[in-house]
């Protein structure tokens, strides 16, 4: 029983990371309108450059993956504005967008691999000892990953409900033409979008390779589909969705890993997945249609 | 010219199976517009069970261990390969394809591929984890008596006849009534279920048959290798079949043949034989990883229909009845 | 009044997105063989119900009975294969496949699309699509496309698509059409061919339509009966010169009134 109990703390941990990278996804399907997915090697660049700021360039660790983070954010702008933005204006088909996506991935993660080599690349922090909160024994490291994750997730949220441009960013996600002829700006929003959402994927890159031992080309590709799983269950282009599909499927699959075994992990959050598809393939948080 | 031959016979084998798999594919995403993420998954499949068909049963105290292992001749292990594919194809195609979101199928099958491949690397009762299966004698040699490189020639055939039948299954469903039911579920899903057609459906026809040319290559595959393990399937692989089909034409079986002959030749198969840099020997296989992702980018960027467009339909063969505008006005009404 | 039996009958049909209720308790009956139209101002819930008659979505509360088939609950296709075709606000033509093309995808029971006869008796299809190919022809002619049949369906000007519209529905043989905004963005030359095309239809086939219209005009000029919806329930029903004097009808259009609408 103790077990199961600590393993909801791994839960909070795992759901911290998930939980800033799913928001990050949603919010920019939301504005966007199409799925990338390119994002997992979005993630696992912030983690690379975090590594290299540090390690390398011997920055100190908070100041690195800041710069990483701000990086990420402004590399996601700039693919959006060289490639997507091009099929976007021209109006294409949505499959072309998810298809460009898909091959972005692929250039990316082989750009990694040129980059810092097929290997796996540690992170040279001293892990700490335990601390011992009520039931939950955890690192200090996962407790500030989870407090990062918190403080990002209410920044998030304040963005979202107190200033103009998160007021914007959700009514084109409610209805992009509306907002165009409300006169709001939609495409500086996406840009916008873009710039928070890169840097939601740095900073959840970040949290990703400190959490795990190593990390190497091919660590984000499992963990894409667990993004999406959290994503959908939490209904797609809902932030808070999110929040909530990722603190689900966090404790879900440390649970289970301590339940049935960590080698299965992935399948469950994968079973998770399949379940909410085909019993409400619109999400957790039912959305308001129009009239 | 010892060297030369089965080098590109070898090639030639390659070309004529990633026509079967660029078919394949075409059928599920030129045809019907199902976004299928995880095409290799479906190869794998039929690879797989070609194999533990064909092969003799493995045993732990060898080291290797697989299901069936049943000693039956190749084109039965082709056919049981194709059969599984197709079978895998309407299961995953059952959670993928729906009538909500078009990109539910692209994420569904990622996905699913994901998963399907850490089960198989992992679950070594199956195909033997990451060691895959192997030793698979090529097939018919022994009872030609062919040594490696004339086995190499006789695999040119088998592939070739394989692959013309492949063409007729790929043509005749285009130029059917059920492939344009398919192509107009491309356009418009919701429009096609307004006619009464059962879109779910006839995706899901898409969708297995595509997989069952996939599972046809991937059993020549293994029947010409003679072993398949997951580095044979990572994700990549999906992305060449891809290229493959957008390069040259989606909708088109043409354009298949360019766009595989261009990506999955030219590009993929021909550069594992340039000598690795010493220096750092996953240079070569990165950049033409990368190379890909970007074709595949361009070509939708400057040539989004491919090399060879789809083929437009002309009804002038048709009796035209007295009255109407003779053939050569109405093409002129709309320059 | 209805003289012939109802072939579409709607009855204490609700549905709420989230807390709204888009269609509140909404009844009607629509009579076999008649041209009626279902108008009210924008907002009082058209779309939804024509979404909940096609099968588009399920219906929440009460029932939707079709040639006698209770079809609240059936997918849009089950529901398209009773006889009843529904149509877009905006055009939904099958961009990429030829105007022959797209008259030849709706006619039912097409033996070419078993996989069966497509794989191994592919000269069955070839003999239908002959078949269908000639009542597309005359078809396309009667809705003046002919010349166009070769032409992508995506490469025609917007009024043609319209026209296309009709001529695919025609091919699929049904027994009620459903039109949702028909007129919506045409030309009034064009809207004078396309009236006279539904009554043609209604009185050479037999086809009952339902036009979800805003143009009332053309209600007055081609419809029999007029279902009045507002807020989300049936206002008032009868002929569109009676309607014109109904002040709660009148009201429901707030301010601009009636006329002005149909200017516009």
């Amino acid at each position: 029983m103790g077990l199961i109990i600590q393993s909801v703390g791994f839960g909070l941990v795992t759901a911290s990371v998930l939980a800033v990278a799913a928001v990050g996804l949603t919010l920019q399907f939301g504005v966007t309108n199409y799925i990338n997915f390119a994002y997992g090697t979005y993630l696992l660049l912030g983690g690379y450059l975090t590594w290299t700021l540090s390690a390398k360039a011997h920055l100190n660790f908070i100041v690195a993956a800041l710069l990483a983070c701000l990086l990420m954010g402004a590399i996601a702008v700039v693919i959006a504005r060289t490639v997507m933005q091009h099929f976007v204006s021209r109006q294409a088909p949505l499959f072309y967008l998810l298809i460009v996506t898909f091959g972005l991935s692929l250039v990316i993660s082989n750009v990694i691999e040129a980059i810092w080599g097929p290997g796996f690349q540690t992170y040279n922090i001293a892990v700490g000892s335990p601390l011992n909160l009520g039931p939950f024994s955890l690192t200090p490291n996962q407790l500030i990953i989870m407090g990062v994750a918190v403080a990002a997730m209410l920044a998030i949220h304040l963005m979202l409900t107190r200033t103009v441009l998160g007021k914007a960013m959700r009514a084109m996600s409610d209805n992009k033409d509306l907002a165009q002829v409300s006169g709001i700006n939609t495409d500086q929003i996406t840009m916008v979008t873009w710039f928070v959402t890169g840097c939601l994927a740095g900073l959840a890159g970040v949290a990703l390779t400190v959490t795990t031992v190593s990390f190497g080309p091919a660590s984000g590709s499992n963990f894409l589909f667990v993004i999406f799983a959290a994503v959908i269950l939490g209904g797609i282009g809902k932030p808070y969705g999110a929040m909530l599909g990722a603190l689900i499927l966090g404790i879900i699959t440390e649970v289970s890993a301590v339940l049935v075994s960590a080698a299965y992990k992935d399948d469950i959050a994968f079973v998770a997945l399949i379940v909410v598809l085909l019993l409400r393939p619109q999400g957790l948080i039912a959305s308001r249609g129009r009239a | 010219m010892d060297l030369i031959l089965p080098y590109l016979a070898t090639l030639v084998v390659f070309f004529f199976i990633y026509n079967i798999f660029t078919w394949g594919l075409n059928i599920q995403f030129g045809y019907a517009g199902v976004l299928d993420f995880t095409f290799i998954t479906f190869v794998a499949c039929g690879a797989y069970f070609a194999g533990v068909f064909a092969l003799g049963p493995g045993s732990q105290q060898n080291g290797f261990e697989w299901i069936l292992g049943l000693n039956l001749p190749f084109p039965i292990a082709l056919l049981a390969g194709a059969l599984a594919a197709g079978v895998l194809g309407i299961l995953i195609g059952l959670i993928a394809i729906n009538r909500l979101r078009s990109d539910y199928m692209a994420i569904v099958t990622l996905a699913t591929g994901t998963v399907i491949y850490g089960l198989v690397s992992n679950f070594t009762p199956l195909f033997d984890g990451f060691d895959g299966l192997a030793g698979l004698s090529p097939p018919f040699a022994q009872a030609l008596g062919l040594n490696s490189n004339q086995f190499t020639y006789l695999w040119v055939v088998v592939s070739g006849v394989v692959m013309v039948i492949c063409w007729f299954i790929a043509q005749r469903i285009l130029t059917s009534p059920l492939g344009r039911t398919m192509r107009a579920i491309r356009e418009d899903q919701d429009a096609a279920e307004t006619f009464g057609k059962d879109t779910i459906r006839v995706r899901l026809i898409a969708m297995s048959m595509g997989a069952v040319l996939a599972g046809v290559g991937g059993a020549l595959l293994m029947g010409f290798i003679g072993a398949f393990s997951p580095a044979g399937w990572t994700s990549g692989e999906t992305f060449v079949v891809w290229a493959a089909l957008i390069v040259g034409g989606r909708g088109n079986n043409w354009g298949a043949v360019v766009g595989s002959f261009v990506v999955a030749v030219l590009i993929n198969e021909a550069t594992r034989y340039i000598p690795p840099v010493t220096a750092d020997p996953t240079l070569i296989p990165t950049v033409r990883n990368m190379l890909i992702g970007a074709t595949l980018i361009l070509v939708l960027w400057v040539r989004p229909q491919g090399i060879i467009p789809e083929t437009r339909r002309r009804f002038f063969q048709l009796p035209l009845r007295p009255g109407s505008p003779p053939v050569q006005e109405a093409e002129s009404a709309r320059g | 009044m209805p003289a012939a039996e109802a072939i579409l009958t709607v009855s204490h049909v609700s549905h709420s997105f989230g807390g709204f209720r888009a269609v509140d308790d909404c009844s009607f009956e629509i009579a076999a063989g008649s041209i009626s139209a279902l108008i009210g101002p924008n907002g009082a819930g058209k779309s939804t119900l024509v979404g909940l008659i096609g099968g588009a979505m399920r219906t929440q509360t009460g029932s939707i009975h079709f040639a006698g088939r209770n079809i609240s609950r059936m997918s849009a296709f089950k529901v398209a294969r009773l006889g009843l075709l529904r149509t877009y606000q905006v055009s939904r033509e099958f961009a990429g496949l030829t105007v022959m093309e797209n008259l030849l995808v709706p006619p039912p029971n097409q033996r070419g699309e078993s996989l069966f006869n497509a794989l191994f008796r592919p000269s069955l299809g070839r003999v239908q699509d002959r078949e269908l190919a000639d009542r597309a022809f005359e078809v396309l002619e009667t809705f003046g496309l002919l010349a166009l049949r070769d032409e992508y369906a995506g490469n025609l000007s917007g009024g043609e698509k319209r026209l296309l519209e009709l001529a695919r529905a025609v091919m699929a043989e049904p027994k009620f059409m459903l039109l949702d905004e028909p007129m919506a963005g045409i030309n009034p030359a064009l809207i004078a061919r396309l009236d006279g095309h539904i009554r043609r239809l209604r009185d050479d086939h037999g086809i009952t339509f339902l036009l979800v219209e805003h143009n009332l005009d053309v209600v007055e000029r081609i419809c029999d009966r007029v279902v009045v919806m507002a807020f989300g329930r049936t206002l008032a029903e009868g002929q569109m010169s009676e309607l014109r004097e109904n002040p709660e009808v009148v009201r429901a259009y707030l301010g601009g009134g009636l006329d002005e609408r149909a200017a516009g």
